[in-house]
């Protein structure tokens, strides 16, 4: 299941929910699914927190911007090797 | 007698605690970590004649394997602790992510009660849950609970009781890997039973097989200390075998069949209506993302907004202007009264009045954008857009992980160019770089309100900022285009988004949104837009011989040497200083024609303007502002990123002609079509 994730993930970007309507799963479960894929290494994740740590936060009129996009998964050199396998 | 209070954060685990232990309750950290450690005594009501118990709240964690030390504080606790029952507490609205943790507790041999917490939530969204059938499934006893209506928790620490005391018995299971894996498995645990017998009767030598082909480095350690023969390429040899035969990596075949495992046991106890499974955020996704629709749909709500904001805010600043005027009048007749000496109340009212006040002006208007933009973001729209865009700008070459960055740019380009780490490869992030300047950002936003609103009905004002987001859309997609085809291929890297759930705003959030990013503005006005006004003011007042912002001032003779270079632009040199003022930071622009138009005591700012500009001119002057490097701190952070003043030279030099050619396109264009 977990590298049907990866090789439906390497066929072309999308959300999770169209991600989970292409392998049958529950939204919820396959969000667990990823996040147990990016502690085996085989995805980076991404959040959109980055206005943490900037040094122009206190003058920048976006800098209390909330998380405006969600988290990213993607494919890494370890899930690439294992796809090419 | 200890409980361990175990599960998934966002479980209900507290309110399940404090209604086990009520008020007596012990705060501190976990051994050698900041994770808080939270113990209690189980209410007396429900100790009766039994041992008394303490129970013991477990960091909430998804699982038991040892990435985090959330994860390994509650392994290492149920195995050498040894609590009397964990009680696992279950999210029944969300059954299958919630059982990866029970089965990995009734791997480990845990005494455990399932807590299935939020049953009316799952009931709500359609689901039956047969919790008798669940049981039998996971071999231990499940007690149904809403625990924040205190439903069920009685019968929860009864059951715990019995269980803990053993009148309730389990049933182990065995999660099934497979023929392959099993055999390994138990060739493995063969060893372990044999080379190290004290760990096997500690951790139970299937669960430590299971751990060492996982590559768990917490078991692999504690093997090596226990025997190190066994350890390097003694375990490597076995994950080895059972790589080459599974034909992939050991760790993802367990957790596959670990989920299904928890999928059969689903299967056999949850009943979800067809109708109700898909959640409403799922259906209101399948139009707002949806690939035909997402951007049309998007633009319409730009367009809205900007329409929105002039409309509600046309009376709103004629009362600011008004008070802004009485202000004035107050401060004239005070410097007066005080006999201040001219070059001080002229200082005075030109820094403070039409430097400062005139940026003021137009703040109900920015306060509405920014409600709008909370409103968008808090109801989890904005993620959504970004989204809708990413697949545009995959077509464009950018990378798809751009959006992320090029969103924050319309909060400030400052920390967007530095969320262009995110992307690994150099040219995707050199590309994303380049193009984050094209999107405006707040403050220019700014400016076009404040020159919208001076030069256009409120009606058309709209239209004009909405028009300026559709020239940056096109300018990015046609730079992305440029940059991808003469600096770099792109390289497919494909990535999957998950998306913030929607939100029904609170007032309270949408206040404190729009109160930080207005208390920014108002601070920017009062300190650094005040203190270059000054120095404007000086720049146009000497030398003294000079007539106040006359052609012999300082920044007269400047603006006259670079005016030739903005003239086919229809700016004259009052207009080329704003902008050259605006690299400082993009709300100067305003504030420095308060300076130099030096504004009649009975004119607005925008009536002045209005009267030495045509509209088509403050147009282009808006589409200039809208392409031309956003300020210093962009190119510093450009600099930064890049590790290269070619490529802040760059972006300075592309944007500023790029600017100049839109513009001039502009200016020709409207005075063909009589807008001139």
């Amino acid at each position: 299941m977990l590298k049907k994730i990866l090789m439906e993930i390497d066929a072309g970007c999308g959300s999770v929910r169209e991600l989970s309507d292409r392998l049958g799963i529950d939204g919820e479960t396959l969000s667990l699914q990823l996040r147990s894929l990016v502690q085996q290494g085989y995805l980076s994740e991404h959040k959109t927190h980055s206005c943490r740590g900037c040094p122009f936060t206190a003058s920048c009129p976006g800098s209390s911007n909330s998380c405006t996009a969600g988290t990213s998964f993607s494919l890494n050199k370890k899930s690439r090797e294992l796809l090419a396998d | 007698m200890v409980f361990a209070l175990a599960g998934n954060p966002n479980t209900g685990k507290s309110t399940v605690f404090n209604a086990l232990t009520g008020a007596h309750q012990k705060i501190g950290n976990w051994p050698g970590a900041t994770v808080e450690k939270k113990e209690g005594m189980l209410k007396k009501r429900y100790q009766k004649a039994k041992k008394p118990a303490k129970v013991v709240d477990l960091p909430g964690t998804y699982s038991l394997s040892a990435y985090t030390k959330e994860e390994l504080i509650a392994r290492d606790f149920v195995v050498h602790t040894k609590p009397d029952v964990v009680i696992d507490i279950i999210d029944a609205s969300n059954l299958e992510r919630n059982l990866y943790l029970a089965a990995q507790f009734k791997e480990l041999g845990a005494n455990l009660v399932i807590a299935l917490n939020m049953m009316d939530v799952a009931h709500r969204r359609g689901q039956k849950i047969d919790v008798k059938k669940l049981s039998e499934l996971l071999g231990c006893p499940v007690v149904p609970l809403v625990a924040d209506q205190g439903k069920g928790i009685d019968e929860l620490a009864e059951v715990s009781l019995l269980a803990a005391e053993g009148k309730i018995k389990q049933r182990p299971i065995s999660i099934n890997y497979g023929k392959d894996l099993e055999e390994e498995l138990e060739k493995l645990s063969k060893h372990i039973c044999q080379d190290i017998p004290a760990l096997a009767e500690k951790y139970g030598p299937r669960w430590l097989a299971v751990k060492i082909l996982e590559n768990d480095a917490d078991v692999i350690s504690k093997v090596c200390e226990e025997d190190k023969s066994i350890c390097g390429s003694g375990l490597e040899s076995f994950s080895k075998d059972a790589e080459e035969r599974l034909g992939e990596p050991v760790d993802i075949t367990i957790a596959s069949r670990r989920y299904g495992f928890i999928n059969g046991i689903i299967k056999s106890s949850l009943q979800k209506s067809p109708e109700e499974r898909i959640i409403r955020s799922d259906q209101i996704d399948r139009i707002i993302t949806n690939p035909l629709l997402g951007i049309p749909l998007f633009l319409l709500i730009m367009y809205a907004m900007f329409q929105l904001v002039f409309l509600l805010g046309e009376p709103l600043m004629l009362g600011v202007e008004a008070g802004i005027g009485a202000f004035a009048s107050v401060l004239v007749s005070l410097l007066h009264s005080v006999d201040s000496p001219p070059w001080f109340s002229e200082l005075l009212m030109v820094a403070l009045v039409e430097g400062v006040g005139n940026v003021l002006i137009f703040l109900p208007n920015i306060l509405l954008l920014f409600l709008a933009i909370a409103i968008l973001e808090d109801t989890g729209y904005m993620a959504r857009a970004a989204f809708v865009m990413n697949r545009a700008m995959q077509k464009i070459g950018l990378h798809g992980k751009s959006f992320i960055s090029l969103v924050l740019g319309f909060g400030c380009n400052v920390p967007a160019v530095m969320a262009a780490r995110t992307l690994k490869n150099e040219d995707d992030r050199l590309i994303t770089i380049l193009v984050n300047p094209l999107v405006p950002c707040a403050a220019r936003m700014e400016v076009f309100v404040f020159l919208a609103a001076a030069f256009f009905a409120p009606e058309a004002a709209g239209q004009v900022v909405f028009s300026l987001m559709l020239i940056s859309f096109i300018l990015i997609a046609a730079m992305g285009l440029l940059f991808r085809k003469s600096i770099a291929k792109q390289e497919k890297q494909p990535f999957v988004m998950e998306l913030p759930p929607y939100h029904v705003p609170t007032l309270k959030g949408l206040f404190m949104h729009m109160w930080q990013r207005t208390k920014v503005f108002v601070q920017k006005a009062g300190t650094f837009i005040f203190l270059v006004a000054i120095i404007m003011w000086f720049l146009a007042s000497y030398p003294q011989s000079a007539e106040y912002g006359g052609p012999e001032s300082y920044i007269g003779m400047a603006g006259h040497v670079i005016e030739p270079l903005f003239q086919p632009l229809g700016f004259d040199w009052r207009g080329t200083v704003a902008l050259i003022f605006g690299f400082l930071a993009k709300e100067v622009v305003i504030s420095a024609f308060g300076v130099l138009y030096g504004v009649a005591d009975d004119a607005s700012l925008g009536s002045t303007l209005a009267l030495a500009w045509t509209p088509l001119q403050a147009y282009v002057f808006m589409v200039f502002t809208l392409i031309y490097v956003p300020c210093f701190a962009t190119i510093a952070v450009i600099k930064q990123e890049t590790n290269s003043w070619k490529w802040a030279g760059f972006a300075i030099l592309y944007s500023t002609v790029l600017a100049w050619i839109a513009a001039f396109l502009v200016l020709h264009v409207g005075t063909a079509l009589g807008y001139g």
